[in-house]
């Protein structure tokens, strides 16, 4: 009974929360001996008919601010316990006594028309058998609005199956805060710094509105757009792959998707923000966003330009077209200029009968990186370091427009289609210059290089689906067909000089290699199919598949020399390649699903034939491969009751090599790092197991997740590396049969309030392991790497207020078989702080701070040490708090430096990039928001 | 003690102040109400695993009828008594019909005796069910809405053993009955749903009106009979119905 809190204004004028719960779950033989017993304490202590009357309840209702007796207000007495209904009467002249009640605890309700209910707690017992509660005060509610806010305590987070559902109601934020502020106080969810929403350890890919896609589920533009108070309710849950949606056939892949439930009242409107800055050093931002919403239609626009890295409304858009700027992807490292803008609108008509939603964005990035590199190659028994500056500048633009349309066309029909299209361009210069010492010292190598090159892509594609649903429930049978088509042109020049040491580390030999380089790439993809989906019995249902897929694609890329004797037009074929490819896939499918009360479980297998025909223009040879894939996956799950649940997963795949394992292009950008094909790769085979177990207790509002894996890969395709004498590598992959690649990872989360202070905690600790195997100058190396990453959270939000903190220490142990003398374990730490609060006249402040250490050990000599401190404080106006004035520091400390540290195929390496450092900015932004008047209001907010 | 001053404070501060807001009940009245009853649902309570050849009545129905049946019926009240009476409504084609779709009682609730008399007519018989009012646990709830411009309490109930009902009354009509033998609450039910047999009861009208006590007067037809004797009746009829059995018990019963 903590909750209840003893102040007067709120427990007297709030229902008790034992009311909240509706389930009736009557206890009646608990009820009886309830009152067996009741009546044999009642024989033995008292006299049987005395006891009838005298257990009484009494008082005056008066009304608070006029002192009047109210007349005819109802009386009601519960009992505590359950509050079901014992007696009822009505005051007469204010006052008003109920008799004949049996010993216990209870609760007295007055209401009255207008005015707000009482609630109180008393208890009856045999020294206490009458109670007089004496003048009961009501409160007119319109008087009662203006001095407390009544707010029921709502079961936060309900476990549906695989779904996890936040009620967005019990989780307290700012005035005009977004989704993401919302989504970052969620137990088990995290947003890094690049903007990627992560939920217990799973990057979430899609977000939904509604259930609708909204700016092609891109998740920074949904949690940057719609706001918080508009979410009604917030689910987690994994979708089936866009693949499998469009033929039915299960794959075991799992897209984290989250959905967005908006409130009923919060369906249509207007809103939107624009925002402008200006700072020190030229650095600016500007952002702008508009949305109109309605149940039937929703349009949004937005557009943002910037050179402050705002991993917000262009990041990942970056990231999902595979753009590859390293800008974004890795905590925004580089200088970038970014620009785009989008416009999303879709619409229901004809009783929702079709829907068109249609996306297009536009982006512009412009990139310029500084970093340096340092890598350690072991070999056996040696190894050799190599450093490495390199700079380049990229501009990088696309559109990208995609059309979706769905329709039933009758009670049984549904047919879905989605056009998709996107050009882009991408400009680049660059230059790097390196030099390789051996292990004792003496320098091995020394390179400069000077690329530059640009390329043109267009991609279109296209993709229908067809379904027909029968008599019987759940049989169905749908047609699926799709085409695309991409042509990708571009030419490049690379001028590269190469210095090659002997071991006294005198100068033994040189290379210079200068040419031009146009390349063409083009393929065009046709796919076309059917499934079958049907119900055995209750409990049982199956489907099955086929789907055929004809891929041509043509990739030529030709090197022409330039040099004074050499006229500009003669091929250098070695590095020049021309493959024509032709591959057909046949794809057979079968799932069977079992689901009864609390069991789900399903299991799918999936074969795919698959001819690869590849043709070498150039030189007229031809490969030919067949290859058989399998795709066996199950999936079990068990809802233990309603707040927990357990499932377990498996997942089998045959991964055919790649092309460019099977026969590179050949190339002599890097000259220091070549790859050749090896024809001969069979597929690998990877199993995969994974499990989940969720607990959650509504009424304390805490839970523990587990969830983890195991990767292990037969025949696994690795990638060796020939160190030669002059410190070149040459790579090429092969299947490794004497051992057996594996990965696993451990995520353990506990959470839960803090009863005084009322803040949620979460302790968390993740595990990730593995063990990787390549050869190395034709020895088995063997790379064992394991990190373990404790974490504590602790946060609260508050309308006025909010704090986060986060500390955890890292240790990471990295050995490779080769180099046993030198392993890279690694010790680290780091700790966050974020608050906000408000201040008196409408100003607000606040901070984030973040601190870095990263230890020194066997292969790096330095220790990494950074703290990030940003800080705000500005004032807000308007009484919607819409308008907000703030002045920013960034990187107060001028400490960030891009710094990274890996570890790959028995390298070890760590760099440090150029970073956008410490700034100032001042900057202005208005929110705003106008719903339509509420359809049903919201009970108990 | 916070409690205890705060009073003080109130009885020093306001004790000149004496608007009384008091408000006007009604004592009176006549309430109209709407009965919707899911015909899909109910009729396809009529298929039962070994009752399978109603399958294709139901398959019929639910391309030819509608899903809802609306009934009218209306409740006359005083301060002491309430008499619910059925409007007269089309009847449901005897391949769909079942207890739960149609209006089998005129019941009048003597509330200050706590005696009830229910003249209920099934398989063309009729019975005048003399009993004392009957009993339903409730836990009242927190939630609210408004029915027929008065605002609403739910109250979540069990009656006869086993059956689930929610209601939603009023505290500004103190009267403690309801539509059918609903009652036992601190004010009027204007809306009743029994979730699991696909029938609400809401309240479309309420009009304050004197009424004489001529007008609620119990009704007089049919075999005497108590709530016991009535359960035995409604037994001998309904064994032939196999698993369908139960619910036609309760709608018979409600």
């Amino acid at each position: 009974m903590k909750y209840r809190c003893f102040c007067y204004t709120t427990s007297r004028f709030r229902i008790s929360d034992d009311l909240c719960n509706l389930y009736i779950v009557f206890t009646k033989y608990a009820l009886m001996k309830f009152k067996i017993a009741v009546f044999i304490i009642c024989c033995c202590f008292t006299l049987p008919a005395f006891t009838q009357n005298h257990y009484t309840v009494k008082g005056v209702v008066i009304d608070t601010a006029s002192g009047s007796k109210i007349t005819d207000a109802t009386v009601t007495v519960l009992s505590e316990k359950d509050s079901i209904l014992q007696k009822f009467t009505y005051s007469n002249k204010g006052s008003f006594e109920i008799n004949n009640l049996q010993p216990g605890k209870f609760l007295l309700m007055v209401t009255y028309p207008d005015y707000a209910d009482f609630v109180e707690h008393f208890t009856l017992d045999e020294a206490h058998p009458e109670y007089s509660f004496g003048n009961i005060g009501m409160i007119l509610k319109s008087k009662l609005l203006n001095e407390v806010i009544i707010k029921s305590k709502v079961a936060a987070i309900k476990i549906k199956g695989d779904t996890t559902e936040f009620n967005a109601a019990a989780y307290a934020t700012q005035k005009n805060a977004k989704v993401d502020d919302l989504l970052k106080q969620l137990p088990g969810m995290k947003i890094n710094q690049s903007g990627a929403i992560i939920f217990q350890g799973e990057e979430v890919s899609k977000i939904l509105v509604d259930g609708e896609e909204f700016f092609s589920d891109d998740p920074a533009l949904v949690s940057k757009t719609v706001r918080a108070d508009m979410v009604s309710k917030v689910q987690v849950y994994d979708q089936k792959s866009e693949q499998a949606k469009l033929t039915g056939m299960e794959d075991g892949v799992k897209v984290k998707t989250i959905n967005i439930v908006l409130r009923e009242d919060k369906r249509k409107g207007l809103f939107g923000k624009a925002e402008g800055g200006y700072g020190t050093d030229d650095y600016y931002m500007g952002q702008a966003a508009l949305s109109k919403f309605s149940p039937k239609e929703k349009i949004s626009a937005y557009g943002n330009m910037g050179n402050i890295g705002q991993s917000g409304l262009n990041g990942a858009a970056a990231n999902k077209f595979s753009i590859g700027s390293a800008a974004f992807s890795f905590g925004g490292f580089g200088l970038p200029v970014a620009r785009d803008g989008g416009i999303h609108y879709d619409r229901k008509w004809n009783k929702d009968k079709q829907s068109v939603n249609g996306n297009y964005n536009i982006n512009r990035l412009k990139t310029e990186d500084r970093s340096s590199a340092l890598v350690q190659n072991n070999l056996p028994g040696n190894f050799n370091t190599s450093i490495r500056n390199s700079g380049s500048n990229y501009v990088f633009n696309s559109q990208v427009a995609d059309l979706n349309f769905k329709s039933k066309i009758d009670s049984v029909s549904d047919l879905s289609m989605q056009i998709r299209g996107s050009a882009s361009n991408r400009q680049s210069v660059g230059f790097s210059n390196g030099s390789t010492m051996r292990g004792n010292g003496v320098l091995l190598n020394e390179s400069d290089r000077i690329s530059s090159g640009s390329s043109e892509n267009q991609n279109a594609s296209l993709s229908m689906n067809y379904t027909r649903r029968f008599k019987k429930k759940g049989r169905s049978l749908s047609a699926n067909a799709a085409s695309s088509y991409g042509e990708s042109e571009g030419e490049s020049s690379l001028i590269s000089d190469l210095r090659y040491y002997n071991a006294q580390g005198l100068l033994d030999s040189t290379s210079r290699i200068d040419q031009y380089k146009p390349g063409f790439s083009r393929s065009r993809n046709l796919s076309g199919g059917f499934s079958y989906t049907d119900v055995l019995s209750k409990t049982l249902s199956m489907s099955a598949g086929y789907n055929f897929s004809a891929a041509n694609s043509k990739d030529e890329q030709r090197a022409f020399d330039r040099s004074a004797a050499l006229p500009d037009n003669v091929l250098d074929s070695a590095f020049s390649s021309d493959f024509r490819l032709k591959t057909l896939t046949g794809n057979y499918n079968a799932a069977l699903t079992y689901s009864k009360d609390k069991v789900y479980a399903n299991a799918a297998i999936n074969v795919a034939d698959i001819s690869y025909r590849q043709h070498d223009e150039l030189q007229g040879t031809q490969l030919n491969r067949d290859f058989t894939n399998w795709l066996p996956n199950a999936t079990f799950r068990y809802q233990l009751n309603k707040a927990a649940s357990l499932s377990f997963a498996y997942n089998g795949e045959s991964r055919q090599p790649q092309a460019s394992q099977l026969q590179p292009l050949r190339q002599n950008s890097d000259p220091l790092n070549i790859y050749l094909g090896n024809p001969d790769l069979k597929p690998e085979f990877s199993n995969r197991f994974s499990y989940n177990y969720r607990v959650y207790q509504p009424t304390q509002d805490r839970g523990i997740n587990f969830r983890g894996n195991y990767l292990t890969t037969f025949d696994a395709i690795v990638s060796n590396r020939m160190t030669d004498s002059a410190g070149a590598n040459i790579y090429q992959s092969s299947n490794l049969s004497s051992a057996r690649p594996s990965s696993w990872n451990i995520y353990t989360e506990f959470y839960g309030h803090a009863t005084k202070l009322d803040f949620i905690v979460s302790i968390n600790l993740t595990v990730n392991g593995y063990t990787s195997f390549n050869y190395i100058n034709n020895q088995l190396n063997k790379s064992k790497r394991v990190s373990y990453a404790p974490q504590l959270d602790i946060w609260k939000n508050k309308g006025t207020y909010s704090y986060s903190f986060s500390i955890g220490p890292n240790y990471t142990t990295g050995s490779s078989s080769l180099q046993k003398a030198i392993n890279n374990n690694t010790r680290g730490f780091f700790t966050s702080l974020n608050y906000y609060t408000k201040l008196p006249l409408n100003f607000f402040m606040g901070s984030d701070i973040n601190y870095k250490y990263t230890a020194k050990n066997q292969v790096f000599d330095r220790s990494f040490e950074q703290l990030l401190i940003k800080s705000y404080v500005g004032k807000t106006f308007l009484k919607s708090e819409g308008l907000k004035v703030t002045l920013s520091g960034n990187d107060l400390l001028n400490q960030n430096s891009g710094y990274s540290r890996y570890s790959s195929d028995g390298n070890f390496s760590e760099s440090r990039s150029a970073t956008i450092k410490r700034y100032f900015m001042f900057s202005l932004s208005w929110d705003f928001s106008k719903f339509g008047k509420s359809l049903q209001p919201q009970q108990g907010s | 003690m916070k409690v205890f001053l705060f009073f003080i404070g109130i009885c020093l501060l306001q004790e000149t102040a004496s608007m009384a807001q008091n408000r006007h009940f009604i004592t009176s009245g006549i309430i109209e109400f709407e009965r919707t009853v899911n015909m899909f649902a109910l009729v396809k309570k009529k298929v039962t695993k070994t009752t399978m050849e109603n399958k294709p009545y139901y398959e019929k129905y639910l391309q030819t009828e509608p899903q809802f049946r609306k009934l009218n019926s209306v409740l006359i009240f005083d301060a002491d008594a309430t008499l619910f009476t059925p409007r007269p409504s089309e009847n449901v084609h005897w391949w769909y019909d079942t207890p739960m779709a149609n209006q089998l009682n005129i019941v009048f609730s003597d509330l200050k005796g706590r005696k009830s008399t229910i003249q209920k007519e099934f398989y063309e018989r009729t019975f005048l069910v003399t009993d004392s009012i009957r009993k339903i646990k409730w836990k009242i709830t927190e939630e609210t809405r408004e029915i027929a411009g008065y605002k609403c309490r739910r109250a979540n109930g069990i009656m006869l053993d086993s059956i689930y009902v929610v209601a939603f009354y009023t505290d500004e009509i103190h009267i403690s009955g309801g539509p059918e033998s609903f009652n036992g609450l601190p004010g009027m039910i204007l809306g009743v749903a029994v979730p699991h047999e696909n029938v609400t009861w809401f309240a479309t009208k309420v009009t304050e009106k004197a009424i004489e006590s001529k007008a609620i007067e119990p009704p007089k037809k049919g075999r005497q009979v108590n709530n016991k004797e009535l359960y035995d009746e409604i037994m001998k009829a309904i064994v032939i119905h196999g698993d369908y059995a139960v619910t036609v018990l309760k709608g018979l019963l409600l």
